[in-house]
């Protein structure tokens, strides 16, 4: 289905919270001209279309941008409500639950992992990596509340929810790769670490996650930048 | 056997409380009030909120929903054909929840210093505070608030400042939200004390109606309670020797610190250290 008059989406191809809204759009099938921005050296359209915080992503819909990549979501399953699948489940309970677990990751998990991407230091690392942990914990409990049994948050199918964490999982696949840690793994949370799978073949998300060493090469230019 | 009902988990001076109880005012739902003690929570709210232990909690026929902004869209979706509380166009709810979203995380980090800030730091972080609002009151532009003609959601969680900044600015002796500065806000504030929820829910500035606080001073410090002297203005320390609270606080004062404690979890004492001079006459 081609998007409803003019839509673009500013992003970084690494960055989990543009993956978000990327397979949002892709779960509807929706069409939109992606435009990749350097956020190190930040063009004129990224701060025109974000002014109050710079950042990507930033869907533009109709020549009005929308930021905040959870907004954007709820955004894109509501104007292209018919569109099956519906990305925030129906009942009202649920959704409050949905929201606050998505909250709960930006807020807590994701400042933990990319904490311990820029840490200077081993201890700072361990540090984050233990708070990621403690996160991804809480995360197993909500996972058994939510799915009910079934195989996503959302129930049979992808829903908010797993985008919410599921957009997180190709960096934690760079995690290992670059410090040998393994934030999901079987032992500790089991569910989320079946979860992970069953959301890495799904095929409504899978073209739009990046290649692992793109992101590798991402951190370490932070690194470069932010760690001295 | 289903708990049936609607409870609030709250603080008395928590300003994301007030947000709950304005939406289920709105909608006119009945709901029983549970106040807690920040310094001493209740099992039933550590059940019902294990991840953040935080008010406001809302329990609807026994199930506990945390997070004040995600509170009120559930209000506003269960009972959804009482009052209008998000907007109805797609595009403006993105608006109102992006615009939330940085009241909660950028502006309260920039009020929140004004009020433990003292001398030259203090100028810089009113200005910083400044800057914020002057960002959110574009959202004010051409309309009488946040939701355009009538109360709603963004008005809802952002509400308290018209209640707060006011008490902030004058026990800290400085001025946020001017006419110069921020006249938008200003005369929001003013459409925002003149709504009924609000009028029925806010604490007291004068002491013409009270509530009993009971508070515990900071861990560091050593436990102890401020209880109002009989029908005066005043709380005193109990027992007299208790930590090292100070020995009396003017309401107003303890109307603010009780907010920044749910807020913050700061020491009573820690504040009042910091205030000792300027603010004890």
């Amino acid at each position: 289905m081609a998007g409803e008059g003019d839509l673009k989406l500013l992003g970084l191809l690494v960055s989990p919270f543009v993956v978000r809204v990327r397979m949002a759009l892709s779960m509807k099938g929706v069409s939109y001209e992606y435009i990749e921005v350097d956020v190190f050296n930040k063009s004129e359209i990224l701060l025109k279309s974000n002014p109050v915080h710079e950042k990507v992503p930033v869907l533009i819909h109709h020549g009005k941008p929308i930021c905040e990549s959870l907004a954007i979501v709820e955004y894109v399953d509501e104007v292209w409500g018919g569109a099956a699948p519906s990305i925030l489940p129906a009942d009202p309970y649920e959704r409050a639950i949905a929201r606050f677990w998505a909250a709960y990751i930006d807020d807590k998990l994701f400042p933990a992992w990319i904490g311990a991407v820029k840490a200077a230091t081993e201890e700072e690392k361990a540090e984050k990596v233990s708070q990621t942990l403690a996160a991804l914990a809480r995360l197993e409990e909500a996972f058994a509340k939510c799915s009910n049994g079934k195989a996503f948050f959302g129930g049979d199918t992808v829903g908010y929810l797993d985008l919410a964490l599921g957009c997180n999982l190709f960096w934690f696949e760079t995690l290992r790769e670059m410090f040998d840690v393994e934030l999901i793994d079987e032992g500790r949370t089991p569910l989320l670490a079946s979860w992970a799978q069953r959301f890495g073949e799904a095929a409504a998300v899978k073209d739009v996650v990046p290649n692992v060493d793109k992101a590798v090469e991402h951190a370490k230019k932070m690194r470069r930048m932010f760690v001295h | 056997m289903a708990e049936k009902g609607v409870k609030v988990f709250g603080m008395w001076a928590s300003p994301m409380v007030i947000r709950v109880e304005w939406a289920l005012r709105l909608k006119g739902v009945a709901y029983e009030y549970i106040d807690e003690d920040l310094g001493n929570k209740s099992d039933a709210l550590l059940r019902y909120n294990p991840v953040t232990k935080k008010v406001p909690v809302l329990v609807h026929d026994g199930e506990p929903i945390a997070e004040s902004a995600i509170i009120v869209e559930y209000i506003d979706e269960v009972w959804k054909d009482g009052y209008t509380i998000m907007p109805a166009d797609p595009y403006e709810r993105a608006q109102a929840r992006f615009w939330a979203k940085y009241a909660d995380e950028k502006c309260n980090a920039a009020i929140f210093p004004v009020f433990t800030a003292t001398g030259e730091a203090q100028s810089k972080v009113v200005h910083e505070a400044q800057q914020c609002l002057k960002t959110l009151e574009k959202a004010l532009e051409g309309k009488k608030f946040f939701g355009g003609d009538a109360f709603g959601y963004l008005d809802i969680v952002v509400g308290w400042y018209a209640h707060w900044l006011p008490i902030i600015e004058e026990v800290s002796g400085v001025s946020i939200v001017t006419e110069e500065e921020l006249p938008l806000m200003k005369a929001w504030f003013d459409q925002i004390l003149a709504v009924d929820v609000v009028k029925e829910t806010l604490p007291p500035r004068d002491n013409t109606s009270r509530k009993t606080l009971i508070y515990t001073g900071s861990r560091a410090q050593g436990q102890g309670a401020l209880v109002p002297v009989g029908n005066t203005n005043r709380y005193q320390r109990f027992p007299p020797t208790a930590g090292n609270l100070p020995e009396s606080l003017p309401r107003q004062r303890i109307e603010v610190l009780g907010f920044l404690e749910g807020f913050r979890d700061i020491g009573l004492f820690h504040i009042a250290s910091m205030h000792q001079k300027r603010v004890w006459v």
